[in-house]
């Protein structure tokens, strides 16, 4: 789940606040940063953590990728259509939803 | 010549258990009492100011003005971003571990994880034993505080939510004086 602090700052970047037990009701705030309700903070959490689910198959692409050092030589010995082959599979393998 | 006595139990007057100094036993350096705060969850903050962390607090009453308290801290955290946290041992609303006449005792900075997605992370541990010496008979409250220059730090886990977490405990001794 994405974090509450996360989801305050995402709503105020210069928020001064702390937060114990990943606990809405549990939320100090510091250094006259005026409170966000818990309402919205649960959903900029909701919206923060659908957007993360969203993008699933992107974090999948991207940890099977070869390095970009592997990339090249894959674009040498085998070409553009060789290398777009190889990205190819992956990127079918992890379809975007 | 040896000597032996055997009882079930010892009482004072009123009909109280009897404290080790009752007895005569506080010879100087034993363990009189022991106070311990465990914490295991975890602890997020943004502050640029000491803030407490929750559940990082202890109370113990010295039987002896005397007496000292051995303090025992042991924190596990991390920051996000190129930050540091700073953490403060306060007994009461004074510290009382200073580095170097600083108000701190701990500087964590981060080191980057990876070159190629630029991520930073920090965490460590931090560890202090403090003998302090309260000269009260009085409830006596020790916390931890913590504070950071930039960005979110935090106490038990690490930078990313799902990849590391920790313990964190103060524990309080009264030592005889």
């Amino acid at each position: 789940m994405t974090d509450i602090i996360k989801s305050i700052l995402a709503i105020n970047p210069n928020a001064e606040v702390s937060v114990n037990g990943e606990d809405v009701k549990e939320i100090t705030w510091h250094n006259g940063t005026t409170p966000i309700s818990e309402a919205d903070i649960l959903a900029k959490q909701a919206e923060l953590q659908a957007d993360y689910d969203a993008k699933e198959y992107q974090r999948k692409r991207a940890s099977e990728y070869p390095s970009i050092a592997d990339q090249l030589d894959d674009l040498y010995h085998n070409g553009i259509d060789g290398w777009k082959e190889t990205i190819k599979a992956i990127k079918d393998k992890h379809p975007k939803e | 010549m040896t000597s032996l006595i055997k009882v079930d139990a010892i009482q004072k007057l009123n009909g109280s258990v009897p404290k080790a100094s009752d007895l005569g036993l506080n010879v100087a350096g034993n363990v009189l009492q022991v106070v311990q705060a465990f914490k295991n969850d975890v602890f997020s903050t943004t502050s640029t100011s000491y803030v407490d962390v929750t559940g990082m607090s202890a109370t113990i009453t010295p039987s002896s003005s005397s007496n000292k308290i051995l303090v025992q801290l042991r924190t596990t955290q991390a920051m996000d971003g190129n930050n540091k946290i700073t953490t403060n041992l306060v007994r009461g609303s004074t510290t009382i571990a200073n580095a170097n006449g600083k108000t701190y005792f701990s500087n964590m900075y981060p080191s980057r994880e990876s070159l190629d997605t630029n991520i930073y992370v920090a965490r460590g541990s931090t560890h202090l034993d403090f003998l302090d010496t309260p000269s009260t008979t009085s409830s006596t409250t020790y916390k931890l505080q913590v504070l950071v220059d930039s960005g979110t730090g935090y106490i038990n886990r690490g930078k990313d939510n799902d990849i590391f977490r920790g313990v964190s405990s103060i524990t309080l001794m009264e030592i005889a004086g």
